[in-house]
């Protein structure tokens, strides 16, 4: 792909990425958002979490997987698993990793 | 005043705290830096978008984007919304910020990620964090992910396949780990099979990231809505 191109893209990307992140920090401390904003907001993360993990883990060759040939059915069942056992980010990525490597090399 | 000490503890306590993102940062930035060569993406622009984005989710998904040919404003449009959640996370930090100098804040927010943020929020409500912790955990990943995706642009081809897809699939395991601490209560339960189901239902008919935006969307108005309708009118009255 042309670099020019995408250079032109990153610095959108980074606008994009970058004031979502400062503007808060930098104003949050004067300015005050209702409630309804908060608690809309408060929700989001979650949802948007949720809704990047299904079906984006179980899409195989642009189609939904949900079923047990898929080794991102067991790797992401596993995950959840140690995720709510651990409350640990590193041990579940691991686990869920090692899992879809065995999966991969059984199916 | 802050004392010298003071400094060195929380530094040392902001790179301590650095380890578990570093381990999860270097195969991630690995894993996102043989998908960009894949798709053929050059080694350097591979790297320059880590160096000015530095944000693991939203790069993955340009990568897809760009590979199926989707244009500028899509790859935009999508990192914005992907990245519009750190809004919250940028909001939930600044009470905490109050007394850091204010030339600090505009390099502490360009670290705030899913996991700097998710690592970080226990430690600033008891005093254990500050400005300088902030800085010394946002940048140890900052450079560890860097430093991954140079390891997996130099390196890419000589990973395995099977070993490249369960590096990518961490991605996911990370963000099952990151859902499971936001599920604190059944509302959040319910949103989250809500947005799961939804992102589900309308990928069979929608483009790119449309179905996460749309069922995040959908899915925060129903948090929202039952937290108005369900929840008892004192709790739900007590802030404003």
């Amino acid at each position: 792909m042309e670099t020019e191109r995408l250079i032109f893209i990153f610095l959108g990307m980074w606008a994009v990425t970058y004031f979502p992140r400062l503007l808060p920090l930098a104003v949050l401390s004067r300015v005050r958002l209702p409630r309804l904003l908060t608690t809309w907001l408060s929700y989001l993360p979650a949802a948007i979490l949720s809704a990047l993990i299904f079906p984006g883990a179980l899409v195989r060759e642009g189609r939904v997987d949900p079923w047990p040939g898929n080794p991102a059915v067991w790797a992401l069942a596993v995950s959840f698993f140690v995720a709510v056992k651990s409350r640990n980010l590193i041990l579940t990525m691991v686990c869920g990793g090692v899992v879809m490597f065995i999966g991969q090399a059984m199916f | 005043m802050k004392s010298t000490s003071d400094t060195r503890t929380m530094i040392r306590r902001g790179f301590a705290d650095a380890l578990p993102i570093i381990i999860g940062y270097i195969p991630m930035g690995a894993a996102y830096g043989i998908l960009a060569r894949q798709s053929s993406i050059a080694f350097f622009p591979t790297v320059f978008m880590s160096l000015v984005v530095f944000a693991g989710a939203s790069q993955f998904i340009a990568v897809g984007l760009l590979a199926g040919g989707a244009g500028a404003f899509q790859v935009v449009g999508a990192t914005l919304f992907i990245n519009l959640r750190h809004v919250l996370m940028s909001a939930s930090l600044s009470p905490f910020f109050h007394e850091a100098p204010r030339r600090a804040l505009p390099f502490v927010a360009w670290g705030v990620t899913d996991e700097t943020f998710a690592i970080s929020i226990g430690r600033y409500p008891a005093g254990e964090g500050d400005y300088r912790y902030a800085l010394a955990l946002h940048y140890t990943a900052y450079v560890s992910w860097v430093s991954g995706t140079i390891i997996g642009a130099l390196a890419g081809a000589l990973v395995p396949p099977a070993l490249q897809s369960s590096l990518e699939f961490s991605l996911y395991a990370m963000f099952a780990g990151l859902v499971v601490l936001q599920v604190t209560d059944r509302f959040h339960l319910a949103v989250a099979v809500a947005s799961a189901v939804g992102s589900s239902l309308f990928f069979s008919f929608m483009e790119g990231t449309w179905p996460v935006i749309i069922a995040a969307i959908l899915g925060a108005t129903l948090g929202l809505g039952l937290e108005l309708f369900l929840n008892d009118p004192g709790k739900a009255e007590d802030g404003n």
